[in-house]
């Protein structure tokens, strides 16, 4: 018999996406530079290359998937000792409509052991190309953990 | 376990990009670029360190829901590891090592993919580099 807890597995069981953008964090980095004006550190990667993505490992990267692909947003620390977290806490969509309405990054279960807010999926609703912006959430130290919110400007190309 | 290590070195894998004999889909990455480190998010990172250091290495599937997991087997031999750094399994899938001889030194990463059950596995070897001071 499906009950509830049983619904809710069945819908992440669901969401394969077809494209996955891994954003690894130096956080030791980030908190060096006061979260301001941050321009290395932040890795970005996909698993499209052989799409034409370019941009792999850079803050710029730009992400080509066919229209309708379901996308994974993971962001990790590289640093897995320090207890330091990395979260996405949103999306916006300056130049372009991709994602559309309907394609919005939405917040996931958290998967493979990471905060809440670790895993977005967002889809490619309309071909054609977009910046946006993706803010995240760095959270260094224990005691009197400090976070730092950052935001900057990839691309996704959907055709 | 965790490990002691201070420094991590994580490769990350394109499960969809990569073939026997090429590294297009892997990208490098560490901790260290505040301390020099340089060609981060290739296969050419060039890692920056103080002597004493003990590292992590991991790789990791881009995909995080993929069943696929990629394995590191073996991590070559190189100066800077001294008489007793050499990295080794720690039987999580990572493997730890140490740095104990300042200077230059390239080293081989070796790791493999069976992307499906049954499949023959796909082995790649890169050489990024370690600077010890």
């Amino acid at each position: 018999m499906m009950n509830a807890s049983n619904l809710v597995v069945l819908q992440a069981a669901l969401l394969q996406p077809q494209a996955s953008i891994t954003i690894a964090v130096d956080t030791a980095y980030v908190a060096s530079k006061g979260g301001q004006n941050i321009s290395n550190g932040i890795y970005m990667m996909d698993n499209q290359v052989s799409y034409g993505s370019t941009g792999e490992g850079t803050l710029e990267l730009s992400t080509v998937v066919p229209v309708g692909s379901l996308i994974g947003f993971n962001t990790v620390p590289i640093d897995t000792n320090s207890g330091d977290t990395v979260i996405i806490t949103g999306f916006t969509v300056s130049q372009g409509s991709v994602f559309g309405s309907q394609g919005y990054p939405q917040q996931q279960p958290p998967i493979n052991g990471e905060p809440a807010g670790a895993y977005w999926i967002g889809q490619a609703i309309n071909a054609g190309s977009q910046t946006y912006q993706i803010q995240i959430k760095v959270t260094v130290g224990q005691l009197r953990p400090i976070s730092y919110y950052i935001n900057w400007d990839p691309f996704i190309t959907a055709k | 376990m965790a490990s002691s290590a201070t420094v991590f070195i994580q490769v990350w894998v394109d499960i969809n990009a990569i073939q026997n004999g090429s590294t297009k889909g892997v990208y490098a990455v560490d901790n260290r670029v505040g301390q020099g480190s340089t060609g981060e998010g290739s296969t050419s990172l060039a890692t920056h360190v103080t002597n004493g250091t003990t590292i992590q290495w991991n790789v990791y599937n881009i995909d995080p829901t993929s069943t696929v997991v990629p394995a590191i087997t073996a991590i070559g031999n190189a100066a800077v590891f001294g008489a007793g750094g050499q990295p080794q399994n720690d039987g999580t899938g990572a493997y730890v090592g140490q740095v104990q001889q300042t200077g230059q030194s390239s080293y081989q990463i070796t790791f493999n993919v069976q992307k499906q059950p049954g499949s023959a596995g796909i082995t790649v070897n890169f050489s990024p580099s370690l600077v010890v001071q």
